[in-house]
């Protein structure tokens, strides 16, 4: 049952993840949070018409009500009322209010409540089961199966085009993909997405499914091809320790799966090889390390085999030249003795071949 | 009336009026700020994100005190905003994409922690719930008082720092350059909207307070081009809308506040879009048909001067089909004849031609900027 559980978690999170990883580089990563909200009340009165989760009815109901909400926010931008970001932030609100509210009027008699709206039930799929072939299986799990297969179908037909409108909506109109049926494409597929997660997510967490993964994986690679399979390795990772976490302290399975994507996105902001936090720091220091370096090299040459060199040279006086603290000035010395570029001879630094070559400019005599 | 009389004299009704309008006030100045900056998302990142500062404020604490709890949600708010700083800063991930990571991280692990507390043994009810999606009937007089310091402080902030905020949110290089410090006046901002936020989560809950910053202020754009009298009108209908919309809640069918006020909100926003003095669709569309007017007037007007001009006998009448033809077009051309002979700038003979009057004459002139210029 833990099996089962886990693997409707992974589907989920992958499904998520394909229309996650063209939005959040669309930058419109706070539709599908907009999104995921304004699909409640298409859920909840698709709901009442056959008190059943496991009808079309709350699906076509929720990708109606997405859509209400997409196609207003954007004729609310269009219409220069208010700003874009404000557009959507003025829209949803609205239509997740009527869904709780909704859900708080029937809450005494159907099987819905605000728990199930915020946390997803996954840890009661796999007692609602539906028989394929000679066995039976979860029923949210077939359907997020679906999902993902439609999702993945879209995204391998449609990735050449997908790719240039998202970097590019100008040149994929002019190379006669129409930017604004892939917009609306994506848009279908992201509350699509979304009604499927529902049930086992909840309605917020959506979000974090859809752009965590996906903007972590956007910290450790810069193509988009990588950026897609390890938003898929990341989905599937936090699933799996998110179940286990959850099963071990019993709490609730959607929040500890996004806390574990949380989790990797912290490490990814600081260990990632391009631009994580700790190599830029590494990258700074080595610049700092190289700068000193050449500028006491520099020092040295100016000063090499003049009268003043026994006083130039010496430690204090580099000390006194540049004012880096002791134990810097000696590590970096220190560096240059061992790479051979500067010799001490009596207390007094001189510059070698091979550190004269280093500083790569005539040497002046 | 029944309801008036409660509100004053019933002491839940009196807390939660009072509660509702002081947040209202708070929430919607420093909304308009917010929208004008282009940060309308930021407070619901906020908001989610104090979340798990409530939860981890009780784990530790175990103190049902709602002041500590709020404690807690203020720490995590503030950690929220300043990691969303730091990833715009430091990475190639955009602000949409940094309010969506950390609104879903933090409030993750605030469902996790809850969760988690809701199946501790003698914790069953620790009234966590409420601060998900409200409940008004909740406020005592001590949370008044709390809420009532708190927007006094912001409220009193603003109107100190109302030059320095204004000139920040319009052009914020002009600030730096005339020597206000950007980071330092941001980092007032922020507070400010974390303390707002913080104060409210107990009434509207984590997931809507932020409809309490952005609603009234876009409601509010759609009534005035001034900075100074959006913030007033946009305090107002927060207020106004938390007060209605919290009770309600609280005299009703005990439904979640948070979703009622973000309602009443919506009817606000609704008249505004349609109606607003200086934006709103239908007061536009009266603008757009009044232009179209004139301008069909002025060229009927013009047209004729032409005709007369190019004729000998400058009264010459000419039937609608010709000046439709000098204009371009022939919708509605009649009307508008009508209309001009009705103000007395037409002449009109018995078979329905026109021909301009003295006093049209004299508005072409004054059309074309005076006789002079065009005069053959």
């Amino acid at each position: 049952m833990q099996g089962e559980i886990i693997v409707i978690a992974i589907l989920s999170s992958i499904a998520c993840a394909i229309p996650g990883v063209f939005l959040l580089l669309k930058r419109m990563a706070l539709i599908s949070d907009a999104i995921s909200h304004s699909i409640l009340p298409g859920i909840v009165i698709g709901f009442l018409v056959k008190q059943s989760l496991n009808t079309p009815y709350p699906i076509i109901g929720a990708v109606l009500s997405a859509m209400v909400m997409v196609v207003v926010s954007e004729s609310l931008h269009r219409s220069n009322l208010v700003k874009g970001d404000t557009a959507i932030a003025v829209v949803f609100p609205p239509l997740f209010s009527v869904g709780v509210i909704l859900v708080s009027i029937f809450a005494k008699n159907v099987h819905l409540d605000t728990d199930a709206v915020l946390l997803g039930e996954l840890a009661f799929a796999p007692f609602d089961r539906m028989a394929i072939f000679n066995t039976t299986l979860p029923k949210s799990m077939v359907k997020m199966a679906i999902i993902l297969v439609l999702n993945l179908i879209v995204m391998i037909v449609l990735f050449k085009e997908l790719k240039v409108s998202t970097f590019d909506p100008v040149l994929s109109k002019s190379l006669g993909f129409s930017p604004s049926f892939l917009h609306y494409l994506l848009m279908f597929m992201t509350s699509i997405t979304a009604v499927g997660a529902f049930d086992s997510v909840g309605a917020i967490l959506v979000l974090a499914f859809m752009i965590t993964p996906t903007a972590t994986a956007l910290l450790l690679t810069n193509s988009l091809f990588l950026m897609v399979i390890i938003a898929f390795i990341l989905a599937t990772g936090s699933s799996i320790l998110g179940v286990l976490f959850a099963m071990k302290i019993d709490a609730g399975i959607s929040g500890s799966i996004t806390t574990v994507m949380g989790l990797f996105f912290i490490l990814a902001y600081l260990f990632s090889p391009s631009n994580g936090v700790v190599t830029r720091i590494k990258n700074k220091m080595r610049i700092k390390h190289e700068y000193a370096l050449s500028i006491i090299l520099y020092h040295l040459m100016n000063h090499c085999e003049a009268d003043d060199m026994e006083s130039e040279c010496s430690y204090g006086h580099l000390m006194d030249q540049f004012s880096y603290p002791q134990r810097y000035l000696k590590k970096v010395v220190h560096s240059a003795v061992a790479r051979g570029l500067v010799e001490e001879h009596n207390g007094v630094f001189h510059i070698t071949e091979e550190g004269l070559k280093s500083t790569s400019l005539p040497v002046y005599k | 009336m029944s309801l008036l009389y409660e509100m004053i004299f019933d002491y839940t009704l009196r807390n939660v009026a009072l509660g509702t309008l002081l947040l209202g006030l708070g929430a919607g100045a420093i909304g308009s700020f917010m929208t004008l900056r282009g940060q309308s998302l930021i407070g619901d990142a906020i908001a989610h994100a104090t979340l798990p500062g409530v939860a981890i404020a009780y784990l530790l604490t175990s103190a049902k005190d709602p002041s500590v709890l709020l404690i807690g949600a203020a720490i995590a708010g503030v950690l929220g905003i300043g990691a969303i700083t730091v990833i715009i800063r430091t990475t190639k991930i955009d602000s949409d994409g940094a309010n969506g990571i950390i609104l879903s991280i933090f409030f993750g692990l605030g469902l996790l922690l809850l969760t988690y507390i809701q199946k501790l043994p003698k914790s069953s009810q620790a009234g966590l719930d409420r601060f998900i999606f409200g409940q008004a009937a909740t406020i005592v007089a001590k949370d008044v008082v709390i809420i009532a310091i708190v927007q006094f402080l912001v409220l009193t902030t603003l109107v100190l720092f109302f030059k320095e905020f204004k000139s920040s949110t319009f052009d914020p290089q002009s600030t730096t350059v005339m020597g206000f410090n950007q980071k330092i006046i941001d980092f007032i901002f922020a507070a400010l909207l974390v303390a707002v936020i913080v104060v409210g989560l107990q009434t509207v809950g984590v997931i809507l307070i932020s409809a309490l910053l952005v609603a009234p202020a876009a409601a509010a754009r759609q009534w005035t081009h001034s900075l100074k009298t959006m913030v007033i009108l946009s305090s107002l209908f927060s207020g106004i809308s938390g007060m209605i919309g919290s009770l309600i809640s609280a005299t009703g069918m005990n439904l979640p506040t948070g979703p009622m006020i973000v309602l009443v909100l919506t009817l606000f926003i609704a008249i505004s879009f349609l109606f607003g003095s200086k934006r709103g669709v239908v007061n536009k569309k009266i603008a757009q048909i009044k232009r179209n007017r004139t301008f069909d007037q002025n060229r009927i007007l013009l047209a004729l001067d032409t005709l007369a001009r190019s004729h000998e006998e400058s009264d010459l009448y000419h039937s609608s089909h010709t000046i439709g033809l000098m204009v371009q077009h022939n919708q509605g051309i009649k009307r508008v004849l009508k209309q001009l002979t009705f103000s007395g700038l037409l002449l009109v003979d018995e078979e329905s031609n026109y021909a301009l009057s003295r006093k049209g004459e004299e508005f072409v002139a004054s059309l074309k900027g005076g006789e002079g210029l065009y005069a053959r």
